[in-house]
């Protein structure tokens, strides 16, 4: 899912570097004080995530977490995985300084989505079934759209690259039947546990 | 102060849970290295001219096996590298875009005091500091960045 260094063409990386400073402009906006521990941990979360790998046949793969991610935080994702994301380049050497723009765009547009399509079946009182369906096909769905994206930018930018593009789609099928159960499992858990952490008080 | 150590002991415990307990836990990343002396075979492709079969795909065949044991292309003089991994009958396609295909088989014997299998040596990791410090080091700078937009927070 991670982009490499100089793969992509230069007019790529500049819409993804756009797409995602205007993103995080957002993000930081409606950060609010009391989500700043949130934010933080869902952050850790991400960067953690990415060191458990999924084999995939001759391949492998690892967890994203965009999703989950998005139904939590909406906005506030793009800064979180920015950082996530530059702290995977600097430390492990997943993608790179120049795709980091275009990277974090493929990742968290469609956690923000997420945030969309699940806000509505999100209750204080629980979510249901629909609600339940909803996060397990937001967060399924995030890692697919991610896959696309990668897919999309990779063809955008030279000949050939299509093939690869398929590929990334393939292989994060498994992934992202997992992240759905992720998803569904964990927001259901913190809507019972600790309904304010999906739910702020002001929207309620 | 209470949620940075919530926060941090929470982070900490999901790391080591992740990459001790769990065995899937490993690094994604990738690595590389030059091996000078790899038991490597070459294979050259020419035309009848004596042209060499630049640039062209190339599939070399394992013994016994159903899947190629790797594709690729010929460098600018024909030629294409590869390294057995187990004696037995390996073979080398050339096939271009027009037609022109060329196949030419090895018998590959180890030779004695040879292990039977050739094993490539791991690459070492290009990092001085092990994998659970870079863990470590990333996780107190997201809780160091928390902290300063809380303090920046706070004042405006």
């Amino acid at each position: 899912m991670h982009i490499s260094e100089g793969i992509l063409s230069p007019e790529i990386l500049l819409a993804g570097a756009a797409g995602t400073a205007i993103g995080i402009s957002i993000g930081l906006r409606s950060l609010e004080n009391k989500d700043i521990p949130k934010v933080a941990l869902l952050t850790s979360a991400f960067f953690v995530a990415s060191l458990i790998h999924v084999p995939i046949g001759p391949s492998s793969s690892h967890l994203v977490l965009n999703g989950l991610m998005g139904i939590i935080l909406g906005w506030e994702a793009f800064p979180a995985i920015f950082v996530g994301l530059a702290l995977q380049a600097v430390l492990f050497q997943f993608g790179g300084l120049t795709t980091l723009g275009i990277n974090t765009f493929n990742m968290a547009a469609p956690a923000i989505i997420s945030y969309y399509i699940t806000r509505p079946f999100l209750r204080r009182e629980g979510m249901g079934a629909v609600g339940l369906l909803a996060c397990a096909a937001a967060g399924g769905g995030s890692i697919m759209l991610s896959a696309l994206l990668v897919t999309l930018s990779l063809a955008m930018s030279g000949e050939g690259l299509e093939a690869i593009g398929r590929l990334i789609f393939v292989v994060h099928i498994p992934v992202a039947i997992i992240e759905a159960l992720i998803a569904a499992f964990t927001v259901n858990f913190l809507l019972r546990l600790r309904p304010d952490i999906i739910i702020p008080e002001k929207t309620v | 102060m209470n949620w940075i150590i919530r926060v941090l002991a929470l982070s900490v415990f999901t790391h080591f849970l992740l990459c001790t307990i769990i065995p899937a836990a490993q690094a994604h990343g990738v690595r590389s290295r030059i091996i000078h002396d790899a038991h490597a075979w070459v294979a050259k492709a020419v035309f009848s001219d004596g042209t060499p079969m630049s640039y062209t795909q190339v599939t070399v065949v394992g013994p016994n096996a159903k899947l190629p044991f790797q594709k690729g292309f010929s460098d600018k003089n024909g030629i294409f590298a590869f390294v057995p991994d187990q004696p037995g009958k390996w073979t080398v396609i050339f096939q271009d875009p027009m037609g022109h295909r060329s196949q030419t088989s090895v018998m590959i014997t180890p030779r004695e005091g040879e292990e039977t299998r050739i094993k490539i040596p791991p690459s070492p990791d290009s990092y001085s500091l092990p994998l659970g410090i870079r863990v470590l080091i990333g996780l107190c700078f997201i809780m160091l960045l928390a902290l300063v937009a809380k303090t920046f927070q706070r004042r405006h």
